[in-house]
């Protein structure tokens, strides 16, 4: 793969206050055919230093002051790990050694290609403020962003016949997202002996998918554990990207799952896939907070990370009932060995064909509070010939606060299948430093 | 003047580095360097074209051409799953959602992954099939009026199975090829005229005689004698003149003859069989595919109960079993079976199994089929392999021969006399009596051709075809879900169009009924 690029950019200050830059990228990648290759991605970004004008000045409030705001376009060719280095030329490849077809001959296999594709591009137009005041007690930034995705590069479906795949990179679509971030640093005490600092930060994002060339929506992927080829996950117009395609359970009066039954969203008398919605996997907010304190020789720090919202797909629920599966062929395999009755597993559950996966039932609160590490540590005096030492005591991954109840929320892609659990670690520390 | 040198300079830097933008692979080649390499190249395009139908890739077993599971989604694996094991011969116990649906004949639906792997399969071939077309108009060939009758064939074979299955797609054809906005859907009828008259065409392109695995004339005779046998499901016109035409015509011109033995037709060395008129390759070293024969010998297998090695086989899957709608046809117990004059009724493994099928989920319930083996029939000391090396008779004489009584019996001309002849041919055969004239009627021949061609991929084709598929007239074990069957609804004379396809191609509509 061959990638290039020819950047320009130009720093202009007025008076130290008023900052502009202007920057233009020429971008091509070999992965694009020739008369798609480049693209052309301009940016502005100006920001005024208020906390350097003397009215602001005046008011001995602000250590910093600055408001920022920018516009610009990037370009992304994510594609090669999907369709290799050659996605826009025809090529032949040559059939490997267990792949022959017809006695003596050779095997070739004319490559799928897509001689339209080119760069997905985003503009993002953002807007902050960056502050510090009494001295560094507080200090902190607010951004507001507001960006939109176009020739969203992303697996398609081909129409049936019209290509030899079935489905291949295309430029499909568009989103459009918005949010903001804050971050604030707190000093709150600091004195001779001691020191607390407490530091936050909090993200609000959304993302949309606005267009999808004429398509309602298509598969992405979220394999479910039940065999292969049996996905959760679609792009949607007016949805968030990657979202949960299912159907809403019915409950009993015990307010337990009703094997296989479904709302009839439509009312049409029949459960299809007409009856399902579309729920968002993804948080919409994230945030982490934490602090460090020191008190004479001790010193105590510790870090949190969490999201609101989102859903993730419990699929222990899921397979951990299957009674109705096959037989074993031989005698000495154990078939189930969960007692469903002391709650282990859910009986309710007992087949996962047809529709009974795409229950919303497995879709539950992903939302939670992690403390990443807790460090207690103690510097020793230092000794007659300067060593000095510490100890330190650290847990990675204390505790998880949840309503989730799986294992943990925090899964990448959204589908819980035992994935191999995250470790509690201690670490017990002695520093020397001679 | 230096400045003016560095800019130059610097141009020319940038305008080399340009050019490496032009990527070439070290591996794949375009059109022309592969016709450089190798001038023989197109039969090695066209060998790809032949493979899709029983490899799942060019890169191996584990390697797909479609974004569906490499070892669940070849096509002959799908035939044998969509054709077999919703009918009465045969049942796979796995429980896999979408294939139990199938193997009991009940909550289809267009989300089945099974029903998606089929269309896109075809779909596949099809695009395959036509870009091969278009290269042939640019390069120079030798016999490439014959290559491309081919061509064709594979691809009216392709659209054979959208007919047989889905009953509706689009038509995809080298003029189109490339074409992104969506095609047009087009009836069952419409694709049954385009493949009827793409099979008339290439009659006259094709050879006499070809090499082992590719198609000559007979083929294409074949599978038009099949087209019309079914004419009336398809287009509600029945052909069953033209189908016993053209069946005699692969009796009587192609000069096949029955091999001596039945079992030679599906042992490892099948390829010396005089009877196959078109076969799917497999070959445990060179041509190894999950969706091969493999998938009918593995599957058929499990060390729990049977011998691999009696087999030449080293992986039993535990999948399928036959029912008693296949070896009830021959005997109503094992000792019956054992004990029957027919060879046929001796390809089932009874020792350990019951003959009722109780729960198609175990095991033990149902006979397996040992009809297939990796086992050669001539030099029966060979190698266990995990692949098989058996190939799959699509098309074979003695479904000719029946085809032929058949469409005799159904009005379709020729002679009463030739149809009993040929029906007996196939039975002696197998060692089984001869019938007399008057046994000869429609249900009867449904029976030999469970008897003499289940595990082939036809068995539900035939149910229809008689009326017996869809609605409650015929039963059999574990039909609609139940023990011993019942009625399941008239529009499963068709498979649903899958959800996927539907979403890529908005012009496409669901079947009816589903």
């Amino acid at each position: 793969m061959n990638l290039q690029s020819f950047f320009g950019r130009t720093n202009l200050n007025f008076a130290g206050k008023y900052l502009v830059t202007l920057s233009v990228r020429a971008d091509a990648s070999s992965l694009f055919a020739e008369d798609n290759r480049w693209g052309i991605f301009p940016a502005a970004a100006v920001a005024w230093r208020l906390s350097d004008e003397t009215f602001i000045e005046d008011l001995n409030v602000f250590d910093n002051l600055k408001l920022r705001a920018g516009w610009g376009e990037t370009g992304q060719s994510n594609i090669s790990g999907a369709v290799g280095y050659y996605p826009s030329y025809p090529f032949f490849q040559i059939g490997s050694a267990t792949s022959k077809y017809l006695p003596g001959e050779n095997l070739y296999n004319a490559r799928m290609f897509n001689p339209n594709l080119t760069w997905e591009k985003t503009t993002t137009l953002n807007a902050g403020i960056d502050f510090g005041v009494f001295n560094g007690v507080l200090s902190g930034s607010v951004d507001v962003f507001k960006r939109d995705t176009n020739d969203l590069l992303a697996n398609a479906p081909v129409p049936p016949g019209q290509a030899p795949a079935s489905s291949f990179i295309d430029n499909i679509g568009s989103t459009e997202s918005e949010g903001f971030e804050v971050s604030i640093d707190v000093l709150a005490i600091d004195t001779q002996n001691s020191s607390l600092n407490v530091f936050a930060n909090g993200a609000y994002a959304k993302t949309t998918i606005t267009d999808l060339k004429g398509i309602k929506q298509v598969g992405a992927g979220g394999g479910l554990p039940i065999g292969t080829g049996t996905f959760l996950l679609r792009h949607a117009l007016n949805q968030q990207a990657g979202a949960a395609w299912v159907f809403r359970q019915m409950y009993n009066e015990a307010g337990e799952p009703v094997y296989n039954a479904f709302a009839d969203l439509n009312q049409d008398g029949v459960i299809t896939n007409d009856d399902r919605y579309l729920r968002a996997m993804r948080p919409n907010y994230t945030f982490g907070f934490g602090f460090n304190f020191n008190y004479k020789q001790l010193s105590l720090s510790s870090s949190f990370r969490g999201q609101y919202g989102g859903q993730v797909y419990n699929a222990r629920r899921l397979t951990s009932g299957f009674t109705e599966r096959p037989v074993p062929v031989n005698t000495q395999a154990l078939s189930n060995v969960l007692n469903f009755y002391n709650g282990a597993a859910n009986p309710i559950i007992y087949d996962q064909k047809g529709n009974v996966a795409f229950s919303d039932y497995f879709l539950e609160d992903a939302s939670f509070i992690r403390c990443e590490n807790i460090t207690l540590g103690y510097a020793f005096e230092p000794l007659n010939n300067g060593t000095q030492i510490q100890a330190s005591f650290t847990v990675n991954n204390a505790f998880l606060i949840t309503k989730y109840s799986g294992q943990d929320p925090e899964n990448f892609g959204g589908i819980d299948n035992n994935f191999y659990p995250r470790p509690r670690v201690f670490t017990l520390g002695l520093n020397f430093d001679f | 003047m230096k400045k003016i040198l560095l800019i130059f300079f610097v141009a020319t830097l940038a305008v080399s580095c340009v050019d490496d933008l032009n990527t070439k692979p070290e591996i794949d080649l375009t059109l022309e360097e592969l016709l450089k390499q190798d001038p023989n190249a197109v039969s090695g395009i066209l060998s790809r074209l032949y493979g899709s139908f029983a490899l799942s890739g060019a890169d191996g077993p584990g390697s797909s051409d479609i974004d569906d599971d490499a070892g669940e989604s070849p096509f002959l694996r799908g035939i044998v799953n969509l054709q077999d094991f919703t009918a009465d011969g045969l049942k796979n116990r796995w429980g896999d959602d979408g294939l139990d649906q199938l193997t009991t004949a009940t909550k289809w639906d267009e989300n089945n992954k099974f029903f998606r792997y089929m269309y896109n399969r075809i779909y596949y071939t099809i695009p395959q099939a036509n870009n091969l077309i278009n290269v042939l108009g640019g390069v120079e060939v030798d016999n490439e009026a014959q290559v491309e009758g081919e061509v064709r064939f594979l691809r009216a074979l392709a659209y054979y199975y959208l007919i047989d299955c889905f009953g509706k797609g689009v038509l995809a054809t080298e003029e189109n090829f490339g074409q992104s906005t969506p095609l047009p859907e087009v009836t069952r009828t419409e694709l049954y005229n385009y493949v009827e008259s793409e099979l008339l065409a290439v009659e006259g392109l094709l050879p006499d005689t070809n090499s082992y695995g590719r198609a000559d004339k007979a083929a294409a005779q074949f599978l038009l004698a099949r087209l019309y046998m079914n004419a009336e499901v398809y287009t509600g016109s029945a052909q069953f003149a033209n189908a016993l035409s053209y069946a005699e015509k692969v009796i009587t011109g192609s000069g096949h003859t029955l091999a001596p033995d039945f079992l030679q037709n599906f042992s490892g060395d099948n390829h010396t069989s005089p009877e196959i008129i078109f076969p799917l390759i497999a070959d445990a070293d060179v041509s190894q595919s999950y969706g091969n024969t493999t998938y009918i010998v593995n599957g058929s297998l499990s060390g729990e109960t049977m011998t691999l090695s009696d087999y030449g086989a080293t992986e039993g899957w535990g999948g399928h079993r036959a029912s008693k709608g296949w070896y009830g046809l021959f005997a109503a117990d094992a000792a019956g079976l054992a004990a029957s004059s027919d060879k046929r009724a001796h390809l089932f493994w009874t020792g350990g199994h019951a003959y009722d099928m109780e729960s198609y989920k175990k095991w033990t319930d149902g006979f397996p089929s040992i009809k297939f083996r990796n086992r050669a029939f001539n030099n029966p000391s060979g190698t266990n392999t995990s692949f098989s090396s058996t190939d799959f008779p699509l098309f074979r004489l003695a479904d000719a021969y029946l085809m032929y009584a058949e469409a005799q019996v159904r009005g379709g001309g020729g002679s009463a006399a030739t149809a009993l002849q040929y029906v007996n041919n196939v039975r002696s055969r197998a060692g089984a009596t001869a019938i007399t004239a008057s046994e000869l009627t429609a249900d009867f021949i449904l029976d030999e051709r469970a008897r003499e061609l289940n595990f082939e991929g036809v068995r539900r084709s035939d149910l229809i075809r008689n009326g017996k598929f869809t609605g409650g007239s015929y039963t059999w074990p574990w039909k609609g879900n139940t023990l011993n069957g019942t009625s399941i609804p008239d529009h499963y004379k068709l498979f649903p169009i899958p959800q996927r396809s539907l979403e890529a191609n908005p012009n496409l509509t669901q079947n009816t009924g589903y």
